[in-house]
């Protein structure tokens, strides 16, 4: 009689239906097979408990943690490059106290950790060699005019980014309800602005809704860029060299967005807060990634200097007005400096402002006095 | 001039470094050491050609295979310390919590770790692999090895873990 082999039977314990029905038959006549499946399903309940002894459950990881272990890893892997390799078996350190000690003797990871722990919270994504290109330090109107619109419009699939590269964006909805301001604050780890009082008309608590930090991720193709440009008949400027599969992420958020409504009506107040948005590049500095997406048809030039200088030293963010619907204005706010948008129609206003690593604004269908009076207690 | 990142990095990453810890806590038994081994992982596939589609497999095995490395590293070293001298530190209770609780863990995982150590290393992977709940034909590819051999592996592997545990 031949037995069952020992590999056959072990694997009869994980899945009877893998093994033929005649090994199947022999195990339940055989007494010999009967004695050696016994013993193989008591090694593996020795098994099985041992390494349950040396587990003690599933790691108890949530998004915060993986946040910190993504961060940690950005910086070993950027380490590893200075290095010259990976040295595998030896771990790198726990503490984020060690982490920044090390960073210190390394600017160019200081740089780039330092960068994304502002941004992110400790949470930005970013991989090897990742630099930080641009970051929201103040924010300034961009008139756009009515020509420049339509230009633009003429040419929204040039403009795409994606007719240019590989565009990943979050699939998730940008903003989540939450029940209350203590949930919004732990969520996205931003103190609530504290409204003082309240412009006439506007009532009531607040709906909180919050911003989950959002990353795009868009690497730069010159095939891309040639099929976009063949498939529109369009001519495109020669993609820099360097630039093509480099990597730009995009970072907001988190952030929380507050609004007062009236009963079933539009909203009368909202207050934004949002972590400064900023970006980081995988080796193309901003310079020639800025001029090359200037440089695309159907941007205009002057529109394309206004954003070339003002985006001069990556800090700040421009917000577009569109010249025939709105004007745009400054005013002093603390030690920052809101600008301040209204509609001709005087249907709305809205004062927008950055600083401290946060990007704020206030809007509604408000006077410009009720909105800056409302941004002044937020500030 | 370092190799370009994988773009799938930071997707991977975040979908697979929650089971890699877990595999590599399996052997260490240890939430930091596990972290460290899981570091490591994601460093050499940082820096693999390996397809996405085949990520989950490749870092599973991989955890694994760092995890045992780990272990025997440990091992030799604790073998020349223990020839050096004797530190009644190794043999103290760690602070906090039931001390009598804690001896019992820190011996209970110490053996299991010292039995690992012990087995072959495609046994011990075999062995890691399949209590974390990995399949025939990912094991099979772990080892490069048939899915008929994985019980054959598996088998042996549990024979000798036994062995190994009953003599501690």
């Amino acid at each position: 009689m031949t037995h069952v082999a020992a590999g056959v039977l072990r694997r009869f314990l994980d899945q009877p239906a893998a093994i033929s029905a005649v090994d199947r038959a022999h195990l339940t006549s055989c007494p010999r097979c009967a004695i050696e499946l016994g013993q193989a399903q008591h090694d593996r309940a020795t098994a099985a408990a041992a390494l349950i002894t040396a587990d003690r459950g599933e790691p108890d990881l949530g998004p915060a943690q993986l946040d910190t272990a993504w961060v940690r890893f950005v910086e070993r892997l950027a380490e590893s490059d200075v290095a010259g390799s990976a040295r595998p078996g030896r771990p790198g350190p726990r503490s984020r106290q060690s982490l920044l000690a090390r960073l210190a003797r390394r600017p160019v990871a200081a740089a780039v950790i330092a960068g994304l722990v502002i941004v992110g919270g400790g949470a930005a994504a970013a991989a090897q060699g990742w630099l930080q290109i641009f970051r929201t330090e103040t924010v300034a109107p961009v008139s756009i005019s009515a020509q420049d619109l339509m230009a633009v419009g003429e040419v929204g699939r040039l403009m795409a980014l994606s007719a240019y590269g590989q565009l990943v964006q979050p699939t998730r909805p940008p903003l989540t309800d939450v029940p209350d301001a203590a949930d919004a604050a732990t969520r996205t780890g931003l103190t609530v602005p504290q409204v003082g009082a309240l412009p006439t008309g506007v009532q009531g608590n607040p709906r909180y809704q919050i911003l989950e930090r959002q990353v795009v991720q868009f690497t730069f193709s010159a095939a891309k860029a040639a099929q976009t440009a063949a498939a529109l008949g369009a001519t495109l400027p020669p993609m820099p060299a360097g630039l093509d599969g480099s990597q730009l992420q995009l970072l907001a958020g988190p952030g929380m967005v507050l609004t007062w409504t009236q009963r079933s009506g539009p909203p009368t107040l909202m207050v934004a807060k949002l972590t400064a948005p900023s970006v980081v590049s995988q080796g193309a500095p901003l310079p020639v990634v800025r001029d090359y997406l200037l440089s695309l048809p159907g941007i205009p030039a002057d529109l394309a200097a206004q954003l070339r200088t003002m985006t001069g030293d990556g800090t700040t963010l421009p917000i577009p007005v569109p010249a025939n619907l709105a004007t745009a204005s400054q005013a002093p706010l603390g030690d920052a400096t809101a600008t301040v948008v209204e509609t001709k129609d005087r249907a709305a206003v809205a004062a927008i402002w950055a600083g401290h690593g946060v990007v704020e604004a206030v809007a509604g269908p408000l006077s410009r006095e009720e909105v800056l009076a409302v941004a002044h207690d937020l500030h | 001039m370092p190799k370009r990142p994988r773009p799938d990095l930071e997707q991977v990453f975040r979908a697979e470094y929650v089971r890699v810890v877990a595999v590599a806590r399996r052997v260490l038994g240890d939430d930091h050491a596990a972290e460290d081994v899981a570091q490591e992982v994601f460093l050499a596939f940082a820096r693999s050609d390996v397809e996405v589609s085949a990520a989950r497999g490749w870092l599973t095995a991989a955890a694994a295979h760092t995890a045992l490395n780990v272990v025997r590293t440990n091992r030799r070293r604790a073998g020349r310390e223990a020839r050096a001298q004797t530190d009644p530190a190794l043999s103290r209770p760690a602070a906090g919590g039931d001390p009598a609780d804690a001896m019992v863990r820190r011996w209970d995982r110490a053996q299991v770790r010292a039995a690992l150590g012990a087995l072959p290393q495609a046994q011990a992977v075999a062995l890691v692999l399949r209590h974390s709940g990995a399949g025939y034909a990912e094991i099979a590819d772990a080892l490069g090895i048939s899915v008929t051999g994985v019980g054959t592996t598996l088998r042996r592997a549990e024979m000798a873990l036994r062995k190994e545990l009953s003599r501690g």
